[in-house]
């Protein structure tokens, strides 16, 4: 499979002291998404504000490296130009612009677009997301979380982009919407022949659409492969996924146990926790 | 009965002054909300526009000045822009104040070299004998001026409601990295915003140095901003409109009623003396934007 965009070895640093990525690279696949996994404070962030090149506004600088898109490099490039050429990021937490309309949120995706009528794609956008249609009219602020996260992916939309980099999407939801929105997001990959790159966190549910995935630990990739190999490396299941039915039950026994201990003789509730390093969805 | 056509009288005129005001406030609101930035040159930049159309109204006619003026003040802005913003973009936010009051210096300095220090008269033509409806006097030069700063609010709520650049105004002053990321170009949407402070502190340079002359006094005119900013919220368009006309009333009324009392001199305490008020109750000021937080 050809590679629409390269991240080739680079390292990042802020403030021009704190070096937090120590030689990162990944490709993503034309036309399919690649997932990038890790847990808190890993880089998966600072390796997606390095491709849009945002990191200036937080003193972050790339060191070191390239990073190509369809064969060029965009060191350098202004992150308009970037957004211009087809790759369009979905940040961390939204960021949807809180009192704006939801309408005016999605007007905004497409501010990089030189045509005039941006109609279709509104429509097309309010197809794909019946629920942002309904409450075109009100401040994405109130919207609720998935909703949120449908508005951010709907503008994303609007830029009629080439590659999409996703900052977990599936943060603070319930797994139910963290479905639903994958499967979107597989839905657009097939339909608008979008490539993505999804950081995550939640690696289980990512792994059920992407094609490759990259795991990364303190500013490096330490393991990756196509999907199906990579559920089986041990790296992954030690270091960090803990995504095995007896590694799940495993930790849940442990839980349990240690909840006991806390709880003292008379117990408390006991609620087994899937997975002690990950958020909780 | 004639309390109260005095109080009516005075309340007008509170208004209309208030317009004023809110105009000057605006200035600042523009360039806070695009960058968060309190721009401490504002009123040196409504001094430099006044003292460029006063300056250049002799020698070129009123239009060529006012055009020559608002190409300048767009210079201000990409200067501004350019100067301040760029280099310091992250920068701490008490850097970039820092960066503001070096410009204040610069533009009075310039100001200062090119037209001197001695003040000058700006005579717009406006009548100055009042009109009278029902035993109100009313300014007609006040009313002439309320209406200008009125038809600029309004011109200016068009432009972020109406344009693709105030979409893109509007997304900078909500969340500038998420911008960013859509491809919003900060520089040209500061470039923009600078630029219409520049225009807004021309009309308020105009305005204010037709009704009490031009001279280095004025840019101590952010002075009077900054109570109306308390009361509406520095990140506030309808906030700066609303407080400018509160103080303008309390102004008129604080200084016909109470200082007619103790003869004179409350008309100066009045603002300050609202925004306390304010700064108590209401720390966050009438429009202060508040988070949207969900429950
Ligand atoms: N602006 C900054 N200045 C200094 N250090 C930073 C900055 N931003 C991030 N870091 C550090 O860089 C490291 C990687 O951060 P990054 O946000 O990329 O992690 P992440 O993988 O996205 O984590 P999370 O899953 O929590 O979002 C962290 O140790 C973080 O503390
Ligand atoms: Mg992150």
């Amino acid at each position: 499979m050809t590679s629409i965009l390269e991240v080739k070895d680079i390292e990042v640093v802020y403030n021009r002291a704190i070096h937090v990525l120590k030689g990162v690279s990944l490709n993503v696949p034309e036309k399919g998404i690649a997932a990038l996994l890790g847990g808190n404070g890993v880089g998966k962030s600072t390796t997606l504000k390095a491709i849009s090149n945002l990191l200036k506004a937080e003193r972050g600088a790339i060191t070191h490296g390239d990073i190509r898109y369809k064969g060029e490099s965009l060191l350098g490039w202004d992150p308009a130009d970037i957004v211009r050429s087809g790759i369009f990021q979905v940040m961390e937490g939204r960021r949807l612009f809180q009192h704006l309309t939801v309408e005016e949120n999605l007007r905004a995706g497409a501010y990089s677009r030189r045509v005039g009528d941006i109609k279709p794609d509104l429509e097309r956008v309010y197809n794909y997301f019946p629920r942002l249609g309904e409450r075109r009219a009100q401040k994405a602020g109130y919207l609720s979380g998935g909703e949120q996260q449908m508005a951010a992916i709907g503008r994303a939309l609007m830029a009629r982009p080439k590659v999409i980099l996703l900052d977990e999407p599936s943060m603070g939801l319930a797994p139910i919407l963290v479905t639903e929105i994958f499967e979107i997001l597989r839905v657009l990959c097939e339909e608008e022949n979008v490539s993505m790159l999804l950081a995550e966190q939640n690696a289980h549910m990512a792994l059920s659409i992407v094609s490759e995935a990259y795991v990364m630990e303190s500013g490096r990739i330490i393991s990756q492969g196509a999907t199906n190999e990579l559920t089986k490396t041990d790296i992954v299941r030690k270091s960090y996924l803990g995504m095995t039915e007896e590694d799940n039950a495993h930790r849940a026994y442990r839980q349990i146990l240690l909840q006991k201990r806390a709880a003292g003789p008379r117990g408390g509730t006991l609620r087994p926790t899937l997975g002690t390093k990950g958020r909780t969805t | 009965m004639n309390e109260l056509i005095y109080a009516i009288e005075l309340t007008i005129t509170g208004l209309l002054i208030g317009s004023m005001y809110s105009l000057v406030a605006l200035g600042f609101v523009l360039i806070f909300k695009a960058s968060s930035v309190f721009n401490f040159a504002q009123g040196a930049m409504t001094l430099f526009a006044a003292l460029s159309v006063v300056g250049l109204f002799p020698i070129v006619g009123f239009w060529p000045a006012l055009a020559l003026t608002i190409v300048a003040m767009c210079g201000v802005a990409v200067f501004a822009e350019r100067v301040i913003f760029r280099p310091l973009i992250g920068g701490a936010p008490l850097v970039i104040f820092m960066a503001t009051l070096g410009l204040a210096f610069m533009l009075e300095g310039s100001a200062q070299i090119i037209w001197g220090t001695q003040p000058y008269g700006l005579d717009l033509g406006i009548p100055i004998e009042p009109i009278i409806i029902g035993g109100v006097y009313i300014s007609r030069f006040d009313l002439v001026a309320a209406g200008v700063a009125g038809l600029l609010v309004l011109l200016l709520v068009l432009f972020f409601q109406k344009t693709k650049i105030g979409l893109g105004l509007r997304a900078v002053a909500d969340d500038h990295v998420a911008a960013q990321s859509m491809g919003i170009q900060l520089r040209r949407v500061w470039a923009v915003a600078w630029a219409l402070a520049g225009l807004v502190a021309l009309a308020a340079g105009m305005l204010w140095g037709a009704r009490i002359g031009v001279h280095f006094a004025m840019s101590l005119i952010a002075l009077k901003a900054l109570p109306v900013l308390i009361i509406g919220g520095i990140e506030s368009v309808p906030g700066a409109i609303v407080g400018g006309l509160i103080v303008g009333v309390a102004e008129a009324l604080g200084e016909g009623f109470v200082g007619s009392m103790i003869g004179g001199g409350v008309q100066d305490i009045m603002a300050y003396l609202v925004a306390l008020l304010f700064l108590l109750f209401r720390p966050y000021g009438l429009f202060g934007e508040k988070k949207i937080e969900r429950v």
